[in-house]
């Protein structure tokens, strides 16, 4: 049944006054497409950059701080592979990440859909795990490596004091920071599992029709 | 004259695809201007609809591979980011249905008026239908035979005829005059 021969369609399709109509911007519509693909990847870019630097930064100078030689340059390294391997990691499991591609059938859209959204609730969730654990050996060698050398001046007995007091400011503040930044993403991820909920669902949607129709 | 959208198709040549967009939505942005209004009743809301939309087919046009029409599948795309985007905003409240703008035929015959009235009707029967069924029910308003519906929302054929009687006999109804 065309257009022409079905009232309902016919009405839906007349032409409407243009004011009633949203409006269709095409210039700004490649625009913001192609602001999207650079800004994915300018952030793939920073990430991965930020991310190598950091352990990098860590793991040299914790390390080589602590200990003279071999030993030193062993641990710088080891911390460096962590970091390196987080990094990578990440961004292998990125590359697994589900995609949900609108131009597909809308069963399949929203199954992938809903898989994307909860694949990233899950990682923001589990940032402390993959993020800021590998992070807390480079944090406390750079503090340990900074300490040291005073602390290792003083009497054996008065040691465990200055201890305890460099230790408050020193790793306190920081382990405020990773609490803050956890929070933040569980935050997010609380705001994804809404969505995911909003999201209508094929046979919710069969049964609702059933009871208001019938 | 030749065609854009067909020789990008062809050629597939980056530097054709915005010439091939803009034919695109010449030949189906009105349909997919009416998928936005399906689904969504503010204007402003509606907007950013459309242009996420917008943003989307582009994004998807290198992906086009031609085993549904040009129009089953941006209207696909038009009701895909429809339903996610209305999921986004479930909490934020709604703005009301709009009553039938007389306005916008003043001056018009009485015929005009009437029809009108019974396009926001209609408009405003299929937004309050559950999301799944409005998409089945506008793409069907859009000409889309069963077997493209089917295909375009994942439901069975004898699915999508059972369901399109019963939400075209509703929809009938809330435009018969008892309802008026």
């Amino acid at each position: 049944m065309s257009h022409d021969d079905d009232p309902l369609k016919a009405l839906w399709t007349t032409p409407d006054t243009e004011e009633l109509m949203p409006t269709l911007n095409l210039t700004a519509a490649r625009n913001e497409a192609d602001k999207l693909d650079r800004s994915l990847h300018r952030r793939n870019l920073l990430e991965m950059t930020v991310g190598v630097g950091l352990m990098g930064f860590f793991g040299l100078s914790g390390g080589q701080a602590l200990y003279e030689g071999a030993l030193g340059l062993g641990l710088a390294m080891l911390l460096l592979t962590a970091g390196v391997g987080l990094v990578v990691h990440t961004f292998r499991t990125r590359g697994r990440a589900p995609r949900a591609t609108p131009d597909q059938g809308t069963a399949g859209f929203l199954a992938a859909y809903r898989a994307e959204l909860s694949w990233q609730a899950a990682l923001l969730r589990d940032v402390p795990r993959w993020y800021l654990g590998p992070l807390v050996p480079g944090v406390v060698a750079l503090y340990a490596a900074v300490v040291w050398p005073q602390l290792s001046q003083l009497p054996t007995d008065e040691m465990g004091a200055a201890l305890l007091v460099a230790a408050v400011p020193g790793l306190l503040v920081p382990g405020a920071v990773f609490l803050g930044i956890a929070w933040l993403n569980r935050s997010a991820a609380r705001k994804l599992e809404e969505q995911l909920e909003g999201l209508p669902e094929l046979d919710q949607s069969s049964r609702a029709a059933s009871r208001s129709v019938d | 004259m030749t065609d854009p959208l067909q020789t990008w198709l062809d050629s597939r040549n980056e530097a054709q695809r915005p010439a091939a967009f803009e034919a695109l939505l010449a030949r189906h942005g009105a349909a997919i201007q009416r998928a936005c209004r399906g689904h969504e009743r503010d204007p402003q809301r509606r907007d950013e609809l459309v242009q996420d939309v917008l943003v989307a087919v582009w994004r998807a046009m290198p992906r086009f591979e031609g085993r549904a029409s040009l129009k089953t599948w941006s209207l696909r795309i038009a009701h895909n980011v429809a339903l996610t985007h209305v999921g986004r905003e479930r909490r934020d409240p709604v703005v009301p249905v709009a009553a039938p703008r007389e306005d916008a035929a003043r001056g018009s015959t009485d015929r005009t008026v009437d029809q009108a009235r019974q396009r926001a009707r209609l408009l405003s029967a299929v937004q309050e239908l559950p999301p799944i069924d409005r998409t089945l029910m506008l793409l069907w308003l859009e000409d889309l035979g069963t077997a493209e519906l089917a295909e375009a929302t994942g439901l069975s054929t004898s699915n999508v005829t059972t369901r399109l009687s019963r939400l075209r006999q509703r929809l009938t109804r809330s435009l018969s005059p008892e309802q008026r």
